[in-house]
């Protein structure tokens, strides 16, 4: 999977709005016998403010934090931003059998292989 | 209380190391959550905010079992521990690894004194919120200015 680039369809400025508003999620990605599966640090959203899409072969996630502003600021690590990231995905998946879970701020998308692409062992018989 | 001086010592070396690193990490836009790969970055994130009442701290620990998470203050000092438990994958192939795993501390002092039985936590879709109640007596006051008539 790889990591689908912004600049490829946004301008300069469109790009930079884009940052300020959203930070990267981290992610892990990796493959087992059964598909892939992605792992995304998205600590704020809730169930309610995460969207994922699959265009084609475009994964988009996208999430909006809702935390509690209270106060004056005394020092900030970390924007209450949403959080924004996209890739290309391969093909031979099964895209109508993606199943995405969120935990304490992390989702986990399980990217099934397309049965066609699950390499099958064709028996020989002998002929007699 | 030389451990004290020695984590304080610590913390503030990070916080040069941070300054150096972290201008780089932002130019590329990327801003890891969580435990970066190296140790160059602050753990968790955190936000500090306050009013006449409280202070207010929010941490980013996305993946953090509650039950592996510790809160302790010990006069004006609040740390923070625990540790984010790593996934069992043997049998995979990774194709990106960007979020990170294992133990974790961070000590923050605290600029006022805090009444420690009132300290409240909660931990919501992988963000730790902590409300510090201010002491009373060092709590603002407004004082009121009596016109003489």
């Amino acid at each position: 999977m790889k990591e689908h680039n912004l600049t490829h369809n946004t301008n300069k400025d469109d790009k930079l709005a884009l940052h300020q508003k959203y930070s990267t999620p981290a992610v892990d990605i990796y493959e087992q016998d059964g598909g892939l599966t992605l792992v995304a640090d998205m600590p704020g959203v809730a169930l309610d403010k995460l969207k994922i899409d699959v265009d084609h072969e475009l994964l988009t996630l996208e999430g909006e934090t809702a935390m509690a502003v209270e106060g004056e600021q005394l020092f900030s690590e970390f924007a209450p931003a949403g959080y924004y990231r996209q890739f290309r995905l391969p093909e031979h998946l099964d895209l109508e059998k993606i199943d995405a879970r969120l935990r304490d701020g992390v989702l986990t998308l399980k990217l099934p292989k397309a049965s066609t692409a699950i390499p099958r062992r064709i028996e020989v018989k002998a002929l007699n | 209380m030389i451990s004290w001086n020695v984590l304080r010592e610590m913390d503030a070396l990070r916080r040069e190391m941070d300054h150096l690193f972290g201008d780089l990490n932002q130019e590329q836009g990327q801003r890891s959550a969580f435990l970066p790969g190296l140790g160059t970055r602050r753990y968790p994130r955190i936000n500090l905010r306050e009013d006449g009442d409280n202070f207010y701290l929010d941490a980013l620990l996305p993946g953090v079992e509650s039950k592996d998470l510790e809160i302790n203050l010990t006069g004006n000092t609040l740390t923070l521990s625990g540790e984010r438990q790593a996934e069992n994958l043997e049998d995979a192939r990774w194709q990106r690894q960007e979020r990170g795993h294992g133990k974790f501390m961070r000590t923050l002092e605290l600029p006022l004194d805090i009444q420690a039985d009132d300290i409240s936590a909660e931990y919501k879709d992988g963000v730790l919120h902590v409300v510090l109640p201010k002491a009373e007596e060092v709590k603002p006051r407004q004082i009121r200015i009596k016109v003489a008539s």
